[in-house]
């Protein structure tokens, strides 16, 4: 917990979403609370879907608004910024490998402009129930991709566990009772 | 006091869509409408939804030296910090104290120098004083150095732009 240390994006959003968890009512499945009060880990009670929505508005507002920032930066019109995001200090050896093979820029200044489509279209894929798994797919590429040439993989990790707060509730219950048959049906009020 | 609750919950809420807008407006128009409204605060939103943007073409991380019976001698200050370079990079940057007085942001650095000082005498290393410097983070790079800090005559630079 030393996110205060660098003051950078993810950090701030980590400390953001740490903040929200103490009033998510986190407790209330998969939980010692639950293995207490109804004797089962997989017991649930209802907890308020404020936290929730908010986390998604913050990941929708974080890719909008990263994207629409490189459409006005000057530094971000070609690909000669993230040239030079190869060799610094997050780079990955195989980021400063494809720096030293002098490729074309125009194999940078394609990069970049599909960063930028990639991130102003991509919060609304995640909020359209149609296209939302199709865009879930693509940001685990995207951030895959970001993690081969940038040694930031947490920030990967925890976008891509934050998609699942673009799911109704009811839906996520659903699909977890397929697979973990125990957890029940209805909120808990009485032991499991 | 249960009953306030729905009451903090609905005043979180418009204070997040508020700021989180007004970060977004800010992102785009780089102008700070409410400027009753703190710059800590709305860099801190602001600050969500930039990742990636500060990007520099400097390349400098802190390089520290230790005298020793006349001569410099390169610290490495890798094993100090247990993480992926760019993380490294930015704890030596510290930037928690960067946005506050110069005279505090060197005071924090005056006091990892003795900490270092220190360190560098439990690993048998015997410094009289350290330096530190920013400079390429690549040791072989080191042309373009600016002093820092030297800790035994208090002799103190302050850090250059984007440096740290």
């Amino acid at each position: 917990m030393s996110y205060h240390h660098m003051g950078t994006s993810y950090d701030r959003l980590f400390l953001f979403f740490s903040l929200l968890f103490v009033f998510a009512g986190s407790g209330k499945t998969f939980s010692v609370d639950m293995k207490r009060k109804h004797g089962s880990f997989l017991a649930w009670e209802e907890t308020s879907v404020l936290i929730q929505r908010i986390i998604a508005l913050q990941i929708t507002a974080t890719y909008f608004g990263v994207g629409i920032q490189k459409l006005g930066l000057p530094d971000w019109e070609g690909g000669s910024m993230l040239l030079l995001s190869f060799q610094d200090m997050w780079a990955t050896p195989f980021a400063f490998w494809v720096a030293s093979q002098h490729l074309p820029m125009w194999i940078y200044d394609g990069m970049v402009m599909i960063v930028k489509a990639f991130e102003i279209s991509h919060p609304f894929g995640l909020w359209s129930k149609r296209w939302r798994l199709w865009f879930m797919a693509g940001g685990v590429l995207f951030h895959a991709g970001v993690s081969l040439f940038l040694a930031a993989i947490w920030w990967f990790y925890a976008m891509i566990a934050a998609y699942i707060t673009f799911f109704e509730p009811e839906e996520v219950c659903e699909r977890m009772r397929t697979w973990f048959r125990k957890i029940p049906a209805a909120a808990s009020s009485s032991p499991a | 006091m249960r009953r306030l609750i729905p009451v903090f919950r609905h005043l979180f809420l418009l204070y997040f869509l508020f700021m989180t807008s007004y970060a977004l407006v800010y992102t785009i128009m780089r102008v700070q409408y409410f400027p009753f409204i703190p710059w800590t605060i709305l860099r801190y939103h602001y600050g969500m939804m930039a990742p990636y943007q500060g990007i520099s073409a400097t390349n400098a991380d802190l390089l520290a030296e230790g005298l020793r019976e006349g001569s410099w001698h390169r610290i490495d200050l890798d094993p100090y910090y247990s993480m992926v370079r760019g993380s490294q990079v930015m704890y030596r940057r510290m930037r928690s104290f960067s946005f506050l007085e110069p005279e505090v942001y060197q005071q924090k650095y005056s006091e990892l120098a003795k900490k270092f000082l220190r360190l560098e005498a439990e690993r048998g290393e015997e410094y009289e004083s350290i330096e530190f410097y920013a400079g390429s983070m690549h040791a072989h790079e080191r042309a373009h150095r600016f002093p820092l800090l030297r800790l035994r005559d208090e002799h103190v630079v302050p850090p250059h732009g984007n440096f740290l």
